[in-house]
């Protein structure tokens, strides 16, 4: 029997019992034990891994507040900087980014200097001190919510570098998630109709009364604000109205910038079905006609009630059955819609549930690749410098980008239109991150972590109450790393082949351990780690 | 080949077949017992395998199969980076065509009869965009609309049919290797299935992830065991099992051939000859090289044979014809067949930088013991009036190269041909010595298509016309394509009876410019090049 369905069970009875607890767990505020496992959850599902110092520091308050910190504590960081020298032509001629000196930030210059080809040679690497940048920012992350927002957006609205080619554009747009993350969706889906990444990347620039390309104003609807659940009924004509409303805007290069070209754009008033109310949006300028048609769109209960799916997909479990539809899902969109689509109220309802805290939602969501990949690091407490170090720093961030990558999870480059997979394509969900490519990789990651003593694997030993007891030091590391208790027999067989040599005699560790053996204890500790993050556990969170 | 010669043929493989996961049987999706399929015999029985090499970037088939017949307009149109037309490597058999002269390797291959070359294999409407065109290669889906186009691949869907449950079922008796591998680290769309990779990726056999077993024994029947954890057990023990197989086969079997070094896709042949002689049952590998995006420098100003574009033609050459021995003096050359694909040819007509840009068809090579050698097609129609907007119309469609090599090499049936490349598509001549029980047809490949007659008249024309054309009976069809290789009409496409046609055109709305005509009768085609005046 699988845990969700026991547990429910066991909730059934209870209720046939004549106690009235819930069966479902919903929005009500969670009122349960505050211990490391409750904290561990929130941070691993918030941040990019729970590092044991942050996990003892929200120890210290309420859930309440917890929650509100992580929420809050929103910093503005500056933007990504040239790291890069001279550019080589293909006639051995070198070429300098004229106008951006080493450190300074490239994101106002339009790159318009140079021949075409080292034009697009200076725009790879300014996308790839942009990747840098972020990765950075992601590795070096406060006590807060925001990267994972930020990421979320990006998942939402999935602009694709090899789409764009314009890395000033790129940054513009992840701006624009940043600076919303937490606000008014619908001030972020306006933006975004108009940001000149958008523009490029679903053909909105060639959109003109003359020839209506429809393609933003599809996925607009599809993808970003209403999708294709059972209550959505947008018809082929409210696609072609959108793009009748969607006509004339333009982008240009310099400065990195979109404009409304006011001839280009069809002035008829546009109707939209009963979806809609029969919504007329009257011709007339071209932003107050977008505002419109973002308002008509977030007036229908659907849009709410999708925003509410994808983000409890991203933060809780992929799997939306009728009970989760009905007592979280309808509930919350209720919430995004009396607080006039701010996400930041409606998260907080979310994360300070008891539903989120339910122990059939903790320990099982699949790490995605930045969750391994940057969590592993910080749960180890591996130092990096400042995001903005692009000397020392960005070849380090370079580094977890491209490991993310190999493990498909590429930022600036999701697959499609439509985001990772992971968190819409049915029936796998999460488990679509892990396969024979991919597992493979991790496990070569986490190899060279630990090899290349990239981790201090004695450091976090002595996270142990008693690491000179072979047990403790199990039931305390193992703890602390998976979500999933390990079983008695398993942490038998770890501590005697790791750690006592296959010899049953705790006293060997001991005696190693207080001895201060290194060799002994880094060997025993390096191979004990490396087997412990190839455990199917390891990937959970 | 039936299994017995295989087993004799292979080395034996010491490592024991893993047990099943303690009779455990995992399904993510849900699906039915699709074992079932096989044990009712779906499964072929074959022992043939497929080496796909994608040429990245979009190789310049023009300078790879230079048209003889052509040779005017051809270096008319591309003066700059042409091959002199007594540098081109002759063939037997055939004045039409021959080599680029860095393929004196192949040359002989080819003379040896295991070359067979498709000439202008592409689609209608070809997209220009090196990650779209790659994903049409790869899904053997042209369609726009992401809603309704394949995200599998041809072989995925291929493989998923084949061993259906694949991979809860598996490894099995029936089939206790990987279905494909890709020697690369990224996964490709072409092996992809409807929800899982059909294929493993292998950058170094030698080197493949060495899984301690993996230890996790939380019981999985009790709760509070979860799906996912039990998902990822499964997948770890898969993996596990994959990865020691193929490591295991790769160290049973070694070289006998010498490779070229320097050479990438040596390195990844030479890999996938040794797992076929470890004895896998593996049916498709997929290798791939890059550097065929030669916008620029393609060639050597001061001599056109050599040049970026040589050295990547010299490689492929050195290449197959290295991993063709090997496959000889293992005594597997006739399990294998080759192809190369690339996501589209080159222009026409080459720029002022001494290199080609983003074009439509280009020829494919197939190579192994079982080939029909020869030229498939005729030579392109290249336009004496080049424009620099003037592609090359497909003669073939490349889904029908792909039919072609699931019916003919691995014996697959309707409607399974059908329900995998999506649609029917004509068989077209490419396999000797009928494996696969089918008959087989003559070695007629050569000049095949001058048995169709095609013509119009005048040409020019502008306003009306009349097309002249032969059919041998069946499904003829004829298409008029615009320079940019669109099909803007279909003037015939019907049952016929073999004789000779007329088709009269007026007023038909098109721009002046130059069209082609393709005529394709089952097997055959034919294009000529016409002209509209205003």
């Amino acid at each position: 029997m699988d845990r969700r369905d026991f547990i429910k069970s066991i909730r059934r009875n209870i209720k046939t019992n004549g106690k009235h607890k819930s069966m479902f767990s919903g929005l009500a505020p969670y009122a349960g034990n505050w211990t490391a496992n409750e904290v561990t959850h929130l941070l691993k599902r918030t941040m990019f891994g729970a590092k044991k110092e942050d996990v003892d520091y929200f120890l210290t308050l309420s859930p309440d507040a917890a929650i509100d910190e992580l929420l809050n504590s929103v910093t503005v960081p500056g933007p990504p900087v040239r790291d890069y020298g001279l550019i080589e032509d293909e006639f051995g001629v070198m070429w300098d980014d004229v106008g951006v000196p080493q450190g300074q930030t490239w994101v106002n210059d339009p790159n318009t200097m140079g021949n075409p080809g080292i034009i697009s040679a200076i725009n790879n690497l300014r996308v790839s001190s942009l990747r840098k940048w972020w990765a950075g920012l992601i590795v070096n992350q406060g006590r807060s919510i925001q990267e994972k927002m930020v990421l979320f957006w990006h998942h939402h609205f999935s602009v694709q570098e090899t789409e764009v080619q314009n890395a000033q554009f790129l940054y513009r747009h992840h701006a624009l998630l940043r600076s919303n993350a937490l606000g008014s969706f619908k001030t972020l889906l306006k933006e975004v109709t108009i940001d000149p990444a958008m523009l490029v990347h679903l053909n909105g620039y060639v959109n003109s009364k003359q020839a209506p390309d429809e393609n933003y104003a599809r996925e607009m609807q599809e993808l970003f604000s209403i999708g294709r659940g059972n209550d959505s009924h947008y018809t082929e004509n409210d696609v072609i109205a959108a793009a009748r409303v969607l006509t004339g805007w333009r982008v240009k290069a310099d400065p990195p910038s979109s404009y409304f070209d006011a001839g280009a754009h069809d002035t008829g008033s546009k109707t939209f079905s009963d979806f809609y109310n029969n919504t007329t949006i009257p011709g007339g300028d071209g932003e107050q006609e977008i505002e419109a048609l973002v308002n008509m769109i977030c007036s229908t209960t659907e849009a709410a009630r999708f925003i509410c799916r994808k983000l409890y997909r991203w933060f809780v479990y992929y799997q939306i059955d009728d009970a989760v539809e009905a007592e979280v899902i309808i509930p919350m969109a209720t919430i995004l819609q009396s607080n006039n689509f701010e996400i930041k109220p409606t998260l907080s309802v979310l994360l300070k549930s008891e539903h989120f805290f339910d122990i059939l939602n903790q320990a099982c969501y699949i790490k995605s690749p930045l969750d391994f990949v940057v969590g592993t690091l910080r749960e180890f407490n591996v130092s990096f410098p400042a995001y903005t170090n692009y000397t020392a720093g960005y070849p380090l961030f370079y580094s977890l980008y491209r490991n993310a990558a190999e493990m498909q999870q590429e930022l600036f480059q999701p697959p499609d239109v439509s985001g990772w997979p992971s968190y819409y394509q049915e029936p796998m969900f999460y488990e679509i991150w892990v396969n024979s490519n991919s597992l493979p990789k991790r496990a070569d990651y986490t190899d060279a972590l630990v090899n290349g003593s990239i981790i201090d694997v004695r450091a976090f030993a002595n996270y142990s109450s008693n690491p000179a007891d072979p047990n403790q030091l199990i039931n305390d590391i193992t703890a602390l790393m998976l979500r999933y208790p390990l079983s008695a027999g398993s942490k038998t067989y770890v501590k005697n082949r790791f750690l006592l040599n296959n010899v049953p005699d705790d006293t060997i560790w001991t005696n190693a351990w207080n001895s201060n053996n290194n060799s002994v204890i880094n060997n025993s500790l390096k191979e004990m780690f490396k087997f412990l993050m190839n455990l199917p556990e390891f990937h959970l969170c | 080949m039936n299994r017995r010669k295989f087993l004799k043929k292979s080395v034996p493989a010491t490592v024991a077949m893993p047990a099943l996961l303690n009779g455990f049987s995992f399904m993510a999706s849900g699906q039915e017992n699709n074992a079932l399929a096989w044990l009712m015999g779906q499964t072929t029985d074959t022992d043939h395998v497929l080496v796909l090499i994608q040429l990245s970037g979009g190789n310049d088939g023009l300078n790879m199969i230079v048209p003889l017949d052509m040779y005017a307009n051809y270096y008319n149109a591309r003066t700059n980076v042409a091959i002199p037309q007594s540098q081109v490597l002759r063939l037997n058999g055939t004045d039409k065509t021959g080599f680029h002269p860095a393929m004196t390797a192949l040359q002989n291959m080819y003379n040896d009869g295991k070359v067979a070359v498709v000439q202008s294999v592409g689609y209608a409407n070809p997209n220009f965009s090196h990650f779209r065109a790659t994903d049409i290669w790869s899904s053997g889906d042209t369609r726009e609309d992401r809603r309704v186009r394949a995200k599998t691949g041809w072989v995925g869907r291929y493989l998923e049919n084949e061993f259906p449950g694949y991979p809860d079922a598996y490894p099995s008796t029936n089939m206790p290797d990987p279905l494909s591998i890709q020697i690369s680290s990224i996964p490709t769309l072409t092996v992809q299935g409807k929800v899982y990779s059909m294929g493993l990726s292998v950058t170094n056999p030698e080197d493949i992830y060495k899984f301690v077993n993996p230890f996790s024994d939380y019981p999985l029947d009790l709760p509070p065991a979860n799906k996912e954890l039990k998902f990822l057990r499964v997948v770890s023990e898969k993996t596990k099992i994959y990865s020691d197989l193929i490591r295991a086969a790769y160290q049973r079997a070694s070289t006998m051939a010498t490779y070229p070094g320097n050479n990438s896709l040596a390195d990844q042949l030479k890999i996938v000859a040794r797992l076929i002689k470890g004895g896998l049952k593996t049916r498709v590998y997929t290798v791939s090289v890059g550097g065929f995006d030669t916008h620029k420098k393609q060639v050597n100003p001061s001599d056109t044979t050599t040049g970026m574009h040589a050295n990547l033609m010299k490689n492929l050459s050195e290449g197959i014809t290295a991993f063709q021995k090997d496959l000889e003096l293992m005594g597997l050359e006739d399990r294998v067949l080759g192809m190369t694909f690339s996501e589209f040819g080159r222009r026409i007509k080459s720029n002022a930088s001494l290199g080609t840009d983003h074009g439509a068809a280009a020829p494919l090579l197939m190579f192994g013991d079982h080939v029909k050698k020869g030229i498939l097609g005729n030579s392109p129609d290249i336009p004496a009036d080049i424009q620099v907007v003037n592609n090359i119309p497909f003669q073939y469609d490349y889904r029908s190269v792909y039919a072609s090599v699931l019916e003919q090499w691995f014996c697959v049936k309707q409607p399974a041909l059908d329900q995998i490349l999506l649609q029917n598509y004509q068989s077209l001549p490419l396999i000797k010595g009928g494996p696969c029980g089918l008959p087989d047809t003559p070695d007629d490949n050569n000049n095949a298509a001058d048995k169709l007659m095609l013509k119009m008249w005048p040409s020019p024309y502008t306003v009306s016309a009349t097309i002249q054309f032969s059919t041998n009976g069946g499904h003829t069809m004829i298409q008029q394509i615009d320079a940019l290789g669109r099909v803007v009409k279909v003037l015939a496409s019907a049952e016929y009876a073999a004789g000779t046609y007329n088709v009269d055109i007026y007023n038909d709305g098109l721009a002046s410019g130059v069209y082609f005509l393709r005529l394709q009768n089952k097997a055959l085609q034919k294009v000529i090049t016409v002209v509209k005046m205003p």
